[in-house]
């Protein structure tokens, strides 16, 4: 398989508005909610906020990237989907007449991120969304490099999840992370090749701190790694994750 | 016309569980007899309408699994039974760690969730034992695959609501175009639950009788359960996965295109994948859904990708709208169509919408099939179709 090249990386999460801010290390304390200027109008007010997060990063990645946002192809990750809302029907269905909203409804789907933004940029291309345990980390970055291989020009990889919240885990200080990347097949910039599974250390008290167990922070080696110009084997997967198949990146620089 | 035509992969095995029946063959004997299965909905529905329900209760899983069971897993676990054998083949042959999984699910076994909040303590805790990423959410579907088939290449579960099962044949045709697996599981799952029913209902689009997809009198859908698995390969023999499009309607969360801009981007994608044109489609298995909305947008969508020549019906008439196991379980009926030449009337559609401008079967039909097509569209305008051939 061919390697990809990252043309542009974006990161949202309470106190970094981007993916510089993460790697300064320097939380901002007003930043609390994603911008998402492309979530114009209806669709903003309506969207949730895992797709608000989700779609930060996007634009941040796709702007950076020089990509037209209505033309690229997209591949969106969440592991645990809009888990506050399905707790919220899960709550309704028990109360009064036990009837659901229908906004609720259709915002509960796992590909409610890539549907607003399909919507707000008018993007009729492929998109899908891919969810699963641990090793959906790199199973995720395998299908986007597979769809630049199949033909895509560029591929928005966007990887997003809140931490699961009452009542389907102990409240805690887990903060929400969305990190994207948007890739290429044209050799530029850092580049990407998925190699072997072996196991390397890396260090990653930051992550573990702030985002726990969140699949989605063992992308978090490899945007530190693209954005600081650091070649090297980066494993996705978090410590002791244990998953059946670990994939690494060998990340070079042109 | 300079394309080339592609031969695509053998689908060198199959199966379908849904309301027809617990193995494939109940399944394929069931549609041919036709008779209504639609039955009412689960106790404490607040809903009238009826339901595609897998008929008898199935066995549990296995010790080694027991975390993971739910009525969902149990049907995955039939599913996967009904091609036990040419799974254990494919792993000996290209070795596990190159047999892919790529499976779809929308709501997985949320069921059990439903069931854990009705069960709340006084303080709002679930039950001991409950976790949402084995129980409601697509985690536990994988985990269970993984377990279950033995295949140890690499692994994602596709969650775009109704598209799901049907973008896993799309994932299988890349990965193995790139050489990354000598063989794909593909398919999904996805069980009844509360979520689905009133959320449909919510919207307004649940039939109180039996769905009637393209047909004059159509009320709305029917929300079913299904389980199907196809084992996509490099080489073999049987049906083959010839091209796979996938658009987006960039319209509406929970409503077609109108036009069907991006149904038609779907399938005509999928024939410039394969290298063939609409007009020689012969059959489609459409997502007919039986709402006004997808029937018009579909049958429009049909007309213009295709022509007028391809036979089509909806099967969600037969065991309603299995959601994300949607894709899977209409490509069983599409690869069963390819190798007997048999394909079923489009349940309940007679008196046929004379509005739609295609050939809505209404009788059962015999015929000398080659290229089949089979749609799936899903919230968030999540378009997918795939292109199935005839044994070589």
């Amino acid at each position: 398989m061919r390697p990809a090249y990252v043309r542009g990386v974006g990161l949202w999460s309470p106190g970094h508005a981007d993916a510089d801010s993460w790697c300064r290390g320097e939380p901002d304390e007003s930043v609390r909610e994603p911008g998402a200027a492309l979530l114009a109008g209806p669709g903003r007010r309506r969207a949730t906020p895992l797709t608000r997060l989700a779609a930060e990063a996007f634009q941040q990645a796709v702007e950076a990237a020089g990509c037209d946002p209505a033309a690229v192809a997209s591949v969106w990750v969440t592991a645990h989907g809009e888990n506050e809302n399905a707790a919220a029907m899960l709550d309704m269905m028990g109360r009064g007449s036990g009837k659901l909203s229908p906004t609720r409804f259709h915002n509960s789907v796992y590909n409610t991120a890539s549907g607003y933004v399909s919507i707000a940029t008018g993007n009729r291309g492929p998109a899908t969304t891919l969810t699963g345990g641990p090793e959906i980390v790199g199973g995720a970055l395998l299908e986007a490099l597979c769809q630049l291989e199949a033909g895509a020009s560029e591929v928005a990889l966007v990887y997003a999840d809140e931490p699961l919240r009452p009542p389907f885990a102990a409240a805690d200080v887990q903060a929400p992370l969305a990190v994207a990347f948007c890739l290429s097949g044209r050799p530029t910039g850092a580049r990407v090749q998925l190699s072997d599974p072996r196991r390397e250390e890396v260090a990653a008290a930051k992550r573990r701190e702030r985002f726990g167990p969140l699949y989605v922070s063992a992308t978090l080696p490899l945007l530190e790694a693209v954005v600081a110009g650091r070649p090297g084997t980066i494993p996705l997967e978090l410590e002791g994750g244990g998953s059946t198949r670990i994939w690494c990146v060998d990340l070079e620089l042109l | 016309m300079s394309r080339s035509v592609r031969r695509g992969y053998p689908i060198t095995a199959f199966s379908a569980v849904n309301a027809l029946g617990t193995n494939t063959r109940e399944v394929m004997e069931g549609l041919r007899r036709g008779e209504p299965v639609l039955s009412p909905p689960p106790e404490g529905t607040p809903l009238a309408t009826v339901c595609g329900r897998v008929p008898r209760p199935l066995p549990a899983l296995p010790d080694a699994l027991a975390e993971y069971d739910s009525w969902n897993s149990r049907l995955v676990q039939q599913a996967l039974a009904g091609i036990r054998e040419e799974l254990a083949a494919a792993r000996e042959r290209w070795g596990a760690g190159r047999v892919g999984i790529a499976v779809g699910s929308s709501t997985a076994a949320m069921d059990v969730a439903e069931r854990a909040f009705g069960q709340r303590d006084a303080e709002g805790r679930l039950p001991a034992g409950f976790d949402l990423l084995r129980h409601g959410a697509p985690e536990g579907l994988q985990t269970v695959v993984r377990a279950l088939s033995g295949a140890e290449g690499p692994a994602i579960v596709v969650s775009t609501a109704c598209s799901s099962s049907g973008k896993t044949f799309g994932s299988a045709r890349r990965w193995l175009d790139a050489g990354i697996v000598d063989a794909v599981l593909v398919g999904g799952a996805d069980c009844l639950c509360q979520t689905t029913l009133r959320g449909f209902a919510s919207l307004g689009l649940v039939s109180e009788e039996p769905a009637r997809p393209f047909s004059a009198e159509r009320r709305g859908i029917n929300i079913g359960e299904a389980a199907g698995f196809a084992l996509v390969e490099r080489s073999g023999e049987g049906p083959r996965l010839l091209g796979v499009g996938e658009s987006g309607d960039a319209h509406h969360m929970s409503a077609p295109d109108p036009e069907g801009r991006g149904a038609r981007l779907a399938m005509e994608a999928a024939l410039r994948d394969a290298g063939v044109r609409g007009a020689d489609v012969d059959h489609v298995n459409a997502h007919g859904t039986g709402t006004l909305l997808n029937d018009a947008m579909e049958a429009r969508a049909i007309r213009e990708a295709l022509g007028p020549r391809p036979s089509v019906v909806s099967t969600k008439g037969y065991v309603g709208h299995t959601l994300g196991a949607a894709g899977a379980t209409e490509a069983a009926f599409v690869l069963d169509a390819l190798l007997s030449g048999w394909t079923p009337a489009s349940a309940g559609a007679a008196p046929a919408d004379p509005d739609l401008p295609i050939d809505v079967a209404l009788e059962a039909r015999s015929q000398p099939l080659r290229l089949a097509l089979s749609n799936s569209f899903a919230f968030g305008g999540s378009n997918v179709s795939v292109l199935f051939g005839a044994p070589e």
